[in-house]
């Protein structure tokens, strides 16, 4: 996913760690399951004006986690976006994206996580700065963001069940991810994950994410495909692409799923929405 | 539901492809070795809009190869893509699906279609779409037209191999080149990295520069871009970059150079292919 709107305003791009003998930086969650960590820094002093391009590596360990990204000196960072869900093992395909939200120059930016568990603390992240320069005409950038669906009490999200039919949608009402929006968006990023605990088959999926009340849904997303495998657990994509639709405050957000699998482990996900505010 | 700046009259519903109970996917069957295939229709931008793809390519759990992948626009026969990069892991289970958004506009109703080749022959990638309106985040300026440097599609499927020597942790103080001179002016660029011919990683970290100009006057451009190669997987991951806005002018020499945190000959060396867009 890319940055269109700064054609002719980039000339540079930067990542963290530099180079050295350091490949990654490693947040730890929190000592207690389900409770972020400390935070991590990531980036000590953003160079320019930029964009963040996140990368968040394959870990270990087939876990799911909630993190945050927040921009402010140590001690008194400003959470950004929170509670983006992942799930990862070894040889994964890293979390990748660029966060259409403008970080100063001189911004110190940090993530912290958290988990089910306390065995798995440390998830590795690095990151990237595009510069973008000539802000006031650059557009469609984020003002912040809401997150939507996630649930810290066991650092999931809202889970989606295909149901005992095979390739088929559950009837409605969908499953609520929530029950109105608190701002205005100019549209969303769809977070998947597998359940915790509960680790996936080999299958093909398919979601839909709707708007509009109970049982009265309206479809604005459609077939959008997921994998999950088994040897090792992985579930994918673990973040869709930009939707930039519009999602006026109050709307009811909602989602549904099919599978080729109707085993009870197999045929659930996890969902977070990530709203990107005007 | 409200019409926001840069969405107004372009619809409100994003649609994947391809639609329908079943298959999920469309599969697309490399040649023999290290030559294409024949073209498979992999969506249909929707009718009522023009609209910027995102190409989601599956995990098969079965096929290993390294592929060169052409994605066209059926109806004008237009290429969209040529020898994109892609590694699929060595070692069964572990492929997982990825997408990658390219900047450039399907006009409403057009087909689009992709083939590919593999060292291995006879290979197959599952694939899907997804299309988004003009005029979100990703999609607020798109171009026409691609073109790839450093594929190499004759009598194998690779990229252009870096080696960073033999001191761990180091750049070399010599760049590799990637195009002794651009043909256009290109508007940005994204950055394929795959399995080298003799890759058989045990958990690697690579650091990457990307610079343009006359070798031993090389200005670095993307610096110290993350990748990380874990055994099993076997593929420097991320395998896709963001798409970096960076523009370089026609005539311009790009080269490349990367660390490595290992020495070992098999850990150590990647492929790397570059694809821009004008």
């Amino acid at each position: 996913m890319g940055d269109w709107p700064t054609f002719g305003w980039c000339s540079r791009v930067k990542n963290y760690p530099v180079a050295g003998s350091t490949y990654f930086y490693s947040a730890q969650t929190g000592t207690t399951a389900n409770t972020k960590g400390a935070w991590e820094e990531i980036i000590a002093t953003t160079p320019f004006d930029g964009l963040v391009n996140i990368r968040h590596l394959e870990y270990y360990n087939p876990d799911t986690y909630l993190w945050d990204l927040g921009v402010g000196s140590a001690g008194s960072e400003v959470v950004v976006i929170e509670n983006i869900i992942a799930n990862f093992e070894k040889s994964y395909n890293p979390q990748q994206f660029i966060l259409p939200y403008m970080i100063p120059a001189g911004s110190r930016v940090a993530v912290r996580v958290q988990y089910d568990g306390t065995s798995d603390r440390f998830v590795p992240f690095n990151a990237g700065m595009m510069e973008c320069n000539g802000w006031g005409r650059a557009h469609n950038l984020a003002a912040a963001f809401e997150t939507v669906g996630a649930n810290t009490a066991d650092s999931t999200g809202t889970e989606l069940d295909s149901g005992a039919t095979a390739n088929t949608y559950p009837a409605a009402p969908y499953t609520q991810i929530t029950s109105a929006t608190a701002n205005d968006w100019r549209g969303f990023y769809v977070l998947l994950g597998f359940q915790a605990n509960a680790l996936p088959g080999d299958a093909s999926h398919q979601i839909q994410i709707a708007v509009g009340a109970s049982s009265s849904e309206t479809v604005i997303v459609s077939e959008l495909p997921r994998r999950s495998q088994d040897n090792p657990p992985r579930s994918s994509m673990a973040f869709s692409p930009y939707f930039g639709i519009d999602i006026p405050a109050g709307t009811r957000l909602s989602a549904r799923q099919r599978s080729t699998v109707t085993g009870t482990a197999d045929r659930k996900c996890e969902i977070v929405l990530l709203g990107v505010r005007r | 539901m409200t019409n926001f700046p840069g969405l107004v009259d372009q619809g409100h519903e994003i649609v994947c492809k391809p639609i329908g109970t079943s298959p999920y996917y469309t599969t697309v069957t490399a040649g023999a070795a290290n030559t294409k295939g024949s073209f498979a229709t992999i969506g249909t931008c929707p009718a009522g809009w023009g609209g910027v793809p995102t190409v989601v390519i599956h995990g098969t759990s079965a096929d290993t190869g390294t592929y060169l992948i052409d994605f066209i626009v059926a109806s004008s026969f237009a290429d969209v893509v040529t020898n994109f990069f892609f590694s699929m892991p060595t070692t069964q289970g572990y492929q997982e699906h990825f997408t990658v958004t390219f900047p450039i506009r399907v006009t409403a109703g057009a087909t689009l279609q992709a083939r590919c080749q593999a060292d291995g022959g006879s290979d197959v990638l599952w694939m899907s779409t997804i299309f988004h309106p003009i005029g979100a985040f990703n999609s607020s300026q798109v171009l026409s037209q691609s073109v790839t440097w450093g594929a190499n599609a004759s009598g194998q499927t690779r990229g252009t191999e870096l080696d960073p020597g033999t001191s761990a942790d180091t750049k070399p103080a010599t760049f590799t080149q990637i195009i002794a001179a651009t043909a256009q002016d290109i508007k940005g660029f994204m950055i394929c990295a795959g399995r080298s011919a003799v890759g058989s990683y045990f958990e690697s970290n690579f650091m990457l520069d990307i610079a343009v100009g006359a070798s031993s006057s090389e200005v670095v451009i993307v610096e110290d871009f993350g990748l990380v190669a874990h055994v099993n997987g076997d593929c420097p991951l991320p395998r896709v970059s963001p798409f970096f806005p960076i523009p370089i002018p026609a005539g311009t020499r790009i080269s490349a150079r990367v660390q490595c945190d290992a020495t070992d000959i098999a850990w150590r060396l990647i492929d790397i292919v570059l694809v821009a867009f004008y």
